[in-house]
């Protein structure tokens, strides 16, 4: 397994998810199903992204063609249950049907998408329109998206019909006549069903609906009187007639859906290429527009055990960054196997840098494309991520007892191509003991396959031989003096102060350098009583 | 006077809804299918359902058989169509789903009974009747549901007929009253301020409640549940506030509590979205009128016109004639229609 699931929930990697849009039932199932390729699936991920690549190369070309096939994917529906009891050999029903015509019209509005695209599709995504399918169900070519049981699929269906047809006109015209007759006769008026209702007070029109011949008397109630117009018995043996008419029709019916059923059965196979064409279509489109909506690039796979990062966002960081009217600065990082820490001021974005790290590497192993301006990797076996602020309570564990445990399963993988993720190592104990035990993690990882990256506020952590240290740049550029009187004009404090001063951009530090000290600055910024920052200024001194 | 003559030309959305089960609404739709046929309207209907409650299956066999003509559209559920007996075609499966299946949209090829059953809530009716339209129907009935006046809501509708019959009382006085008293909230006025409007329409929309003051100043309440919500409102009554807003349903509970409150309650308009938010009883409602209470709706009902049935199914029954006059009488100008005897 790649990332555990607190991991991939530390990372935030639903953000991710979220933004993929997929619109087929199938295509949301494929992306449920989404594994990450781990490192022997290399030369498959690399196929993956090249597709990517190119469909985002065919939108930038042809963006309506896309915009049109999309709106078919709306209207696609999870027809799998419907198939499956065709399988079963259940009768289809009219419903059903319909919705397979509307499938089958569908494949061929998306062949013919992918064709005017002009792209090899490989097998797999290409679409392969059913014809014979796409006839059954409109006998009449018509080309309507409508269905009913035509009077195409059987002779015995259109005769049946046809005598329906010449019965039920032949009983209208004789009750209409016998309407009329009535009507006529006696000066009222008879509703279209073929009744009339009267009260019973009005004695001298009972008196002659009564003696009516062509009025038979149907209902009555204690106000009321409900005449019928008499059905000639001719009429009524036709009537009878339509009865079993209707009944033979019914099962016509039955017995064609039951042919169609068995029909659309011999196209299983090809039915379910499509269902998979479709979902697989939809998600490659839906990671495709994710690629361009973010801003992305393909990762390039190396054999080596690297990390290169160049001009890396954080997808969620910058969204809220932007809404506020402010941009994200890139984090360009190159991160080989052995340990790199990363130092430098609070609120300097240590923890998103690691973030940063962890998620693009796990996008670009799901086969997305990463918000970079270029990126090298190596697929990882794993990617861990201890993160300082554990919710163990319940585990009855401190914050420290929880990061040892999970340093102690991580420190036996240490062999294996991972990538080690760890945010201020043992800052929940005392500093000395905290400090003795990180630098010995520190010294064993050093020379691990894993690639390991760990944030610290100790002094000399950073600086043990043959690991690489970066450091936040911080507010290294920035004349507190001058700020300060700024700030005694305008007496802005707070986040939005920090973040205009703070370089988050990170560089390598050859030397044997002191972890910058800002902690009081920052306070500063975010508008500490002055009193106590010059106080703690003095014992400082 | 036929009730199509009410409508034809007028209106493209109509619903028909009933103040009590057997008050006579199937009989006025079948009226209405009847006068479309021999007029040569091609009809699109659908039916309200119940949302989310048990008694769909039993609401299922007391869905009204409809006889329609050949060409008439019809939305109903995958389950109904099963058993229609005209020759049906689909021209849609919908996304909108009910207890008895998704709706489908079918034209009749052959006339015939089919069983209509519709989808649940007030938004999916009206885009229903709409895709019924869009789909070639002259004019689309809505059924209401049986005692839900909500289909006539101008949200789905745009104007309504009113069933009504001697199944709400073996008191002719009675039925009349309850009639007219249905007709006054239907008839409530719309709010004309066009700011207070487009103040009013998001907190509506939330089902939020807010009052509004003369330099239409808001201040919106915090209220959990409408029934604890009239001493809140009434204590935050001001003496410049001029517009109670109500997104929700209004009770009369909500009004006493605020009348025990304060006598602020008379200077103010109450606004709902429409009539059909309103569930106060005639005796309640005589009260507040007199009382001083005024209450304006975002959007106005039309009533087209009240039908009677003078039957109940208890066995009892009204003069035919003497309950019409009376019910003219006292409706006017609202037309009203025996569906049993017939126009004349």
């Amino acid at each position: 397994m790649l990332l555990s699931d607190r991991v991939l929930k530390n990372l935030e990697i639903d953000y991710i998810f979220h933004r993929l849009m997929v619109y087929t039932p199938y295509g949301e199932a494929l992306k449920r199903g989404m594994q990450p390729y781990m490192s022997c699936d290399r030369k498959a991920l690399g196929e993956e992204l090249d597709r990517i690549e190119t469909v985002v190369a065919l939108i930038e070309k042809d963006r309506y063609t896309f915009v049109e096939m999309r709106s078919v994917f709306k209207h696609v529906k999870d027809l799998r249950g419907s198939f499956q009891r065709a399988a079963e050999g259940i009768t289809l029903s009219l419903v059903e049907l319909f919705e397979i015509k509307t499938f089958v019209g569908m494949l061929e509005k998306l062949a013919h998408y992918q064709e005017k695209l002009k792209w090899n599709w490989p097998d797999h995504l290409k679409v392969h329109p059913i014809p014979v399918l796409k006839q059954l169900l409109d006998p009449q070519g018509s080309g309507i998206n409508t269905f009913y049981i035509y009077d195409e699929y059987s002779e015995t269906l259109k005769d049946l019909r046809r005598q329906m047809g010449e019965v039920e006109a032949e009983i209208n015209k004789g009750k209409l006549q016998s309407r009329e007759l009535v009507q006529n006769q006696l000066k009222v008026k008879i509703r279209p069903n073929g009744e009339l209702t009267i009260n019973k007070s009005n004695k001298e029109l009972m008196h002659q609906l009564e003696g009516c011949e062509g009025l038979v008397y149907s209902s009555e109630t204690y106000m009321n009187i409900t005449y019928k117009v008499k059905t000639a018995g001719q009429i009524e043996i036709l009537m009878k007639k339509l009865d079993d008419y209707k009944l033979q029709e019914e099962e016509e019916e039955l017995r064609i859906r039951q042919k169609l059923t068995a029909e659309i059965n011999n196209y299983m196979s090809e039915i379910h290429h499509n269902i998979d064409a479709v979902g697989a279509l939809d998600l490659l489109v839906g990671k495709a527009y994710l690629a361009i909506g973010m801003d992305g690039i393909k990762p390039m796979l190396t054999e080596d055990e690297v990390i290169e990062i160049i001009e890396g966002r954080h997808l969620k960081v910058e969204d809220s960054l932007t809404k506020q009217g402010k941009a994200f600065t890139p984090i360009t990082v190159k991160l080989e196997n052995g340990v790199t820490c990363i130092t430098g001021a609070n609120m300097g974005g240590k923890t998103i840098s690691l973030k940063l790290i962890g998620l693009l590497t796990a996008m670009a192993q799901y086969g997305l494309f990463v918000p970079a301006k270029e990126m090298r990797f190596s697929p990882k076996e794993y990617i861990f991520f201890s993160v300082g602020d554990l919710q163990s309570a319940d585990m009855g564990l401190s914050t420290f007892g929880a990061e040892i445990m999970e340093i102690k399963d991580i420190l036996q993988r240490t062999e294996e191509s991972g990538l080690i993720l760890i945010d201020e190592l043992a800052r929940g104990t005392n500093p000395a003991e905290g400090y003795a035990i990180s630098k010995v993690i520190i010294q064993y990882l050093k020379d691990k396959l894993a690639t390991t990256i760990i944030t610290t506020h100790f002094d000399g952590l950073a600086d043990t031989e043959g690991i690489v240290h970066l450091q936040v740049r911080g507010l290294i550029d920035v004349d507190f003096n001058l700020l300060k009187q700024q700030m005694g004009n305008e007496g802005e404090l707070g986040i939005n102060l920090v973040h205009q001063y703070m370089d988050y951009r990170l560089e390598v530090i050859k030397d044997q350098r002191k972890i910058p000290q800002d902690a009081i600055n920052i306070a500063r910024l975010m508008g500490l009583q002055e009193e106590i920052l010059q106080e703690a200024e003095r014992y400082l001194e | 006077m036929q009730l199509m003559d009410l409508i034809e030309n007028k209106y493209r959305i109509i619903s028909v809804v009933g103040m009590a089960k057997n008050a006579g609404k199937t009989m006025t739709l079948n009226a209405l299918i009847d006068e479309a046929m021999e007029r040569g309207i091609r009809l699109g209907i659908t039916s309200t359902g119940r949302d989310g409650e048990k008694q769909d299956i039993v609401t299922f066999t007391e869905k009204p058989l409809i006889y329609v003509d050949e060409g008439t559209l019809i939305a109903t559920t995958e389950e109904t169509i099963k058993h229609a007996e005209a020759r049906l075609e689909i021209l849609e499966v919908t996304d909108h789903r009910t207890a008895m299946g998704r709706i489908v949209i079918v034209q009749a090829k052959t006339p015939g009974h089919v069983q209509v059953a519709g989808p649940g809530t007030n938004k999916e009716m009206k885009e229903i009747a709409d895709r019924l339209l869009v789909l070639g129907a002259d004019l689309v009935i809505v059924d209401g549901a049986i005692d839900r006046v909500a289909a006539a809501s101008p949200a789905v509708s745009e104007a309504a007929l009113l069933a009504t019959g001697a199944v709400l009382s073996r008191d002719m006085g009675q039925v009349v009253e309850r009639t007219i008293h249905q007709t006054q909230i239907f008839s409530l006025p719309k709010l004309e301020d066009l700011l207070v409007q487009q103040i009013a329409e998001p907190i509506i929309e939330e089902k939020g409640f807010c009052l509004i003051n003369h330099g239409y100043e808001t201040e919106i309440l915090e209220i959990k549940t409408a029934l604890g919500g009239g001493r809140i409102i009434g204590g935050a009554l001001q003496e410049d506030t001029q517009y109670v807003i109500i997104g929700g349903s209004l009770v009369s509970k909500t009004l006493k509590d605020i009348m025990e409150c304060t006598n602020r309650y008379k200077q103010v308009v109450f606004v709902v979205k429409d009539a059909t938010r309103i569930f106060i009883e005639p005796r309640d409602w005589m009260y507040f009128m007199k009382a001083g209470i005024k209450i304006q709706v975002m959007e106005e009902i039309h009533t087209l016109a009240v039908t009677i049935n003078p039957y109940a199914p208890q066995g009892y029954f009204f003069q035919p004639q003497e309950f019409l006059g009376k019910m003219r009488q006292f409706l006017s100008p609202i037309p009203v229609f025996d569906v049993v005897l017939g126009g004349e």
